[in-house]
């Protein structure tokens, strides 16, 4: 579809040159700057809980909508309860 | 013997505050006594208001006045620290540097106020209503143990006679596991039933505000005040509000009660467990049925609820992680928020929909129950400082134990409460955990006020 590609969609030239430098995979994707020995301590003391977040990755729930509604109206209410 | 004032809940004192026959002055003044007396060793509030005593002649002029606004007015109040106040300072439990929240009302502080409550003063939170410890908070019934949390300032503050009622809030557990453990009433209404407008988030669509009172009646009396649609709150809801107090004294006879035997009875201490299945049986004997039945995918709600709560709590402080500001936050409220960033979006929505489910499997067990009835924690007090815990001959930690009854209603949004249950053979209060169908209140009411009054577990004190 010609015309409607975003902007964000567009690889400047300028930028291949950095093709050849690998993103890091926590700063670069994952927005996370903390230190080396901070990183440490963070995916250790999240190990328990990515054990229990890959059980639930296993579950197939492909035709289940999510717990989540989007409310368009929601700026439109008026009132309250206060 | 009549207990002291500071003891008596809100459904024998407000009779004679009505009448004139006990002023809110008096009332007022015996809680901050209390609160002079008994919490250097407590630290329960972080802020003690100086108008407490102004509010309550002010109740008291009302009153004689011929204006009595209701059984909360001249009630003193303990409003937990993530509430927003016009009149006192909210902190979330933090001191990390360039955080700040506005002196304005919440719309539960609101309520109170417009029904004549005393809001006395702030009582502690876990920063950023984190956790299931409220450090320094010390729990009443042995203070070398935890309040729980992240409300342990209103539990142990209620508990010990140094407020009537108290505000708590309730992401995974938070008003009911510090009800549990500190031998008081915590309810946790249905997602929507009271407004969170001024309540600081922690993760949005989990986040429940509600109370902590010394009786079932009490909590009924306060869910008449807190509830209502707030279109401040873009989760609350238009639903019918009924008089929670007619919910009271109603037989029970014929009511189903459901006993979800896995997930909720697989591994507990052998004291808790021992109370909880009494008080399924004398609940049965006022003429209930029992119903067991099973939910096998609670299996996966661990990781459910670490993913929705720590992605959301993490996107609600991105902007001090980036600003540097985490380290300035308590170790593991720092590592809870520093790690939400592991969690991806394809697991936050995998999160969701499995929540999705969860909620279908619990609408199918109450074709069948009225009720589900279990244990609010598989573990009483544990001492302050001690990650791990014995759980029914197993070593767990107490981030994956303490709450592993009460996230459940969480996810799901159901209406729960904790009701005390018994002591276990140190004297540490055990907590019976109640769960209707969303919005029936009345029923979670009727059945938790069946078995208070024929127990008298809510009529001891702790010793301090």
């Amino acid at each position: 579809m010609r015309g409607i590609s975003p902007p964000f969609l567009h690889v400047p030239a300028t930028k291949s040159t950095s093709m050849s430098i690998p993103p890091d995979p926590y700063r670069d994707i994952l927005g996370i700057d903390f230190t080396p020995e901070r990183l440490e301590e963070n995916l250790a003391a999240f190990d328990d809980i990515r054990r229990e977040i890959e059980k639930l990755r296993r579950l197939d729930l492909t035709d289940v909508h999510p717990a989540i509604v989007f409310e368009p109206t929601a700026p439109y209410r008026k009132g309250g309860g206060k | 013997m009549t207990q002291p004032l500071w003891a008596q809940p809100i459904e024998s004192l407000a009779p004679r505050l009505k009448t004139g026959t006990l002023s809110p002055v008096a009332l007022t003044q015996a809680c901050l006594d209390r609160i002079a007396q008994v919490d250097g060793k407590l630290q329960s509030f972080i802020h003690v208001s100086a108008t407490a005593l102004d509010q309550a002649r002010t109740a008291e002029r009302e009153i004689k006045a011929g204006n009595w606004r209701g059984p909360l007015h001249g009630i003193p109040v303990g409003v937990k620290d993530n509430y927003l106040t016009r009149d006192m300072p909210t902190t979330a439990g933090t001191v990390a540097p360039d955080i700040s929240f506005p002196l304005r009302d919440s719309a539960a502080a609101a309520r109170l106020r417009r029904a004549g409550a005393v809001l006395i003063g702030k009582t502690r939170t876990h920063e950023f209503a984190w956790g299931n410890v409220t450090p320094p908070v010390h729990n009443p019934w042995d203070l070398s143990r935890v309040p729980s949390g992240s409300s342990g300032g209103s539990g142990a503050a209620l508990a010990a006679g140094l407020c009537t009622a108290a505000l708590g809030s309730d992401t995974g557990g938070s008003i009911r596991m510090p009800a549990s453990v500190t031998n008081t009433v915590g309810l946790k209404a249905t997602f929507g039933r009271v407004s969170r407008d001024g309540v600081v988030p922690h993760s949005w669509s989990l986040d429940h505000a509600g109370p902590l009172t010394r009786t079932v009646a009490d909590a009924a009396h306060m869910l008449n005040v807190l509830a209502g649609y707030d279109a401040a709150d873009p989760a609350c809801q238009a639903q019918p509000t009924p008089d929670y107090t007619k919910a009271l004294r109603k037989p029970i006879k014929g009511l189903r009660l459901g006993v979800c035997r896995n997930h909720f009875f697989e591994r507990n201490q052998p004291d808790v467990e021992r109370a909880v299945e009494q008080a399924i049986s004398d609940l049965a004997a006022q003429g209930a049925s029992v119903h067991e039945f099973k939910v096998p995918l609670l299996e996966y709600g661990l990781g459910a609820i670490f993913a929705i709560e720590l992605a959301s709590s993490t996107a609600y402080h991105d902007v001090s992680l980036r600003a540097g500001r985490t380290p300035h936050y308590q170790p593991d409220v720092r590592s809870l928020v520093e790690i939400g960033r592991f969690v991806t979006g394809p697991d936050y929505l995998k999160a969701e929909q499995y929540r999705a489910v969860l909620m279908e499997e619990f609408r199918k067990a109450f074709d069948n129950v009225d009720v589900i009835l279990g244990p609010t924690t598989p573990v009483t007090a544990w001492k302050i400082g001690e990650w791990i815990v014995d759980v029914g001959g197993k070593q767990e930690s107490v981030l994956a134990a303490s709450w592993r009854f009460t996230y459940p209603y969480n996810l799901t949004g159901l209406p729960a409460i904790s009701v005390p249950c018994g002591f276990d053979r140190a004297g540490l209060p055990i907590g019976l955990q109640i769960a209707a169908r969303p919005f029936d209140e009345m029923t979670l009411l009727r059945v938790a006020h069946a078995y208070e009054r024929t127990h008298e577990w809510k009529d001891r004190l702790p010793n301090i």
